[in-house]
């Protein structure tokens, strides 16, 4: 009796002791996620709304001129547009040169692999102040400044020293009585490559191109010193230009425009990555 | 990397290795070669650069500008690296083993969801946010302040020197925290279940669980993650960029943003190329240290 009395007591204590955990992770995620909230709420006002009654109060009737506005100022469908032909470019291109790099090194053990590697871990830790004015001052003297294509060269240059690396240690654990199957079969190379490699790759592919994409998207660097005139730009540089001495609604518009696109895609993305890591825990 | 035992001999493969290699020696070696050339040389972009030796490094270590940048990329550092491994260790562990196993399983990936949300917005546009509830005048912290009746404490957060670093600290704080989390919860769930077990047999409590199984099962996540934010953080541009440009005075100046100052701002390529290469002898003695340690894990592993 005693003992059960004793036993109540303490599973009472140690459930309340996890609702106020609870409780409190709960306050934490509210916080994380309170300066998202406040900038898509303030988005919707008027900036007189704003001004009687603060950040944090939710708009007295929806106003969508902040963000019709910033959208106007900033030209964002055609910042848009921009963004998404470099990223998915880009995203596209790292992700075979980082598949051809690694079935060289990882199958076909191509002679002097280990410095190869090393070498693209070096490009990969290398920061990237250590490489642009090289670059910036090329692309002037050639011609090449102020355009997406050679742009798009530089992020699949990047981005395809991690996924050398990467890759290399997932294809360095590929069955190898596929690739002899093959060989049986009379598969050249790249029929290999095509045919057998990367279609048992697909997750880890998409993967990639996932963060490339998100990666490439989120860049304001790289894009800032090669990318000069507002018809090429992207839109984090494009949010950060609208930045200027303007009212705290319109300001709020401009991050909303900025933030949407990634919530997105990191929502779509998502499903690719579980696939991905599903696959890597099944073998 | 393991060989593949195969019966036919391996030709015909560095073809594939050609294109990857060529841009990378374009974008990356290259263009690395020539920065650290132009380190040794006096040149505003245009016309030839004239030799100068060492002179760059020598005026580096004597410059307090150089100094108050490297201190400011440290201080940076608890920010972006340190501080979160040490929260996401400790919440990955409360998440995993009190609220997913006796709670709920969907509640914990819900807020490993929510953690993360901050850490997939371009930097940059995690700066203008920041700056926006920093604003002085109608900013949310100030105007939080003033509803709460504490006028007094209200700063101009990003505009005095005293409190820019550490306002820049924060929102590097709100961008991080969400990413070792997640990759810590992960590595946990990949634990065998026989371990936690044979813990439950033992009757093992929450430390000794934590440091005989948990912190050694994903010691190799914890130290790769912890190492690529130290590479990661030592090269933060973008919000400073947007918030401080640096300032004010030097309150905020990164090795980074003095490297971009010099090559575009003051046409001194010479010394911003020596910055560069200063930071990159930072980065890549992490990134050595890094391999070394996960090649020994990776040896470990093999035993």
């Amino acid at each position: 009796m005693l003992l059960t009395m004793r036993d109540d007591a303490r599973g009472a204590r140690r459930a309340l002791a996890r609702i106020s955990l609870m409780i409190l992770l709960a306050l934490l995620l509210v916080g994380m996620l309170l300066p998202l909230a406040m900038i898509g709420v303030n988005a919707l006002k008027t900036e007189d709304d704003y001004r009687r009654n603060g950040p944090l109060a939710l708009p007295e009737s929806l106003d969508l001129s902040a963000l019709r506005h910033a959208s106007q100022s900033m030209e964002y469908p055609l910042k848009l547009k921009n963004s998404l032909v470099i990223s998915a470019a880009a995203a596209a291109l790292g992700t075979a040169l980082s598949l051809c790099n690694a079935y060289a090194l990882a199958i076909g053990q191509v002679r002097g692999r280990w410095l190869f590697l090393a070498a693209f871990l070096l490009g990969l830790v290398l920061p990237r102040e250590a490489l642009v004015f090289p670059l910036y001052h090329a692309f002037r003297a050639v011609g090449l400044y102020d355009r997406s294509a050679p742009l798009i060269l530089v992020f699949a240059a990047l981005h395809s020293t991690f996924g050398a690396c990467l890759l290399s240690w997932a294809l360095s654990r590929f069955p190898p009585d596929l690739l002899d199957a093959a060989d049986l079969d009379g598969c050249t190379r790249l029929q290999t490559l095509t045919r057998v490699v990367a279609p048992a790759m697909l997750p880890v592919l998409a993967a990639l191109f996932a963060f490339f994409f998100l990666w490439t998207w989120n860049d304001f660097f790289v894009s800032l010193i090669f990318l000069y005139s507002n018809a090429r730009q992207t839109v984090p540089l494009a949010v950060v230009r609208a930045d200027q001495g303007t009212t705290m609604t319109l300001l709020s518009a401009v991050a909303a425009l900025g933030i949407a696109p990634a919530v997105v895609f990191a929502f779509l993305f998502q499903r690719t990555l579980t696939r991905a890591r599903m696959m890597e825990e099944e073998k | 990397m393991k060989q593949n035992r195969r019966s036919s001999p391996r030709k015909g493969y560095f073809v594939f290795l050609l294109p990857g290699l060529a841009l990378f020696l374009l974008v990356v070696i290259g263009p690395f070669l020539v920065n650290l050339g132009l380190s040794f040389t006096r040149w505003q972009g245009i016309g030839a650069p004239l030799w100068v030796g060492l002179a760059n490094y020598r005026r580096a270590l004597g410059d307090e500008l150089f100094w108050t940048a490297l201190r400011n990329n440290l201080a940076l550092l608890l920010a972006v690296a340190l501080i979160p491994t040490l929260v996401g260790l400790l919440l990955s562990v409360f998440l995993f083993e009190t609220v997913a196993r006796k709670i709920a399983p969907g509640a914990a990936d819900f807020l490993i969801a929510g953690f993360g949300l901050s850490h997939i917005l371009p930097l940059a546009v995690a700066g203008v946010v920041w700056k926006w509830i920093f604003q002085p005048d109608w900013g949310a912290v100030n105007w939080a302040l003033n509803q709460a009746g504490l006028a007094g404490l209200a700063l101009d957060w990003l505009g005095s020197s005293d409190s820019a670093l550490g306002s820049v600290m924060a929102m590097f704080l709100w961008v991080q925290v969400g990413c070792p989390l997640a990759l810590f919860y992960a590595a946990q769930r990949r634990i065998h279940p026989d371990l936690w077990a044979a813990a439950a047999l033992e009757g093992a409590a929450w430390p000794r669980r934590f440091y005989s199984i948990t912190l050694p099962q994903i010691r190799p996540v914890v130290f790769a993650a912890l190492l690529a934010a130290l590479v990661w953080g030592m090269g933060v541009f973008d919000p400073l960029f947007v918030m401080t440009r640096g300032g004010p005075g030097t309150a905020t100046l990164t090795l980074s943003y003095y490297a971009y100052q010099n090559f575009f701002e003051k046409a001194d390529v010479g010394y911003g190329a020596a910055l560069a290469t200063l930071l990159a002898a930072a980065v890549l003695s992490l990134g050595l240290l890094s391999i070394r340690i996960l090649r020994r894990d990776a040896s470990d592993h093999a035993r």
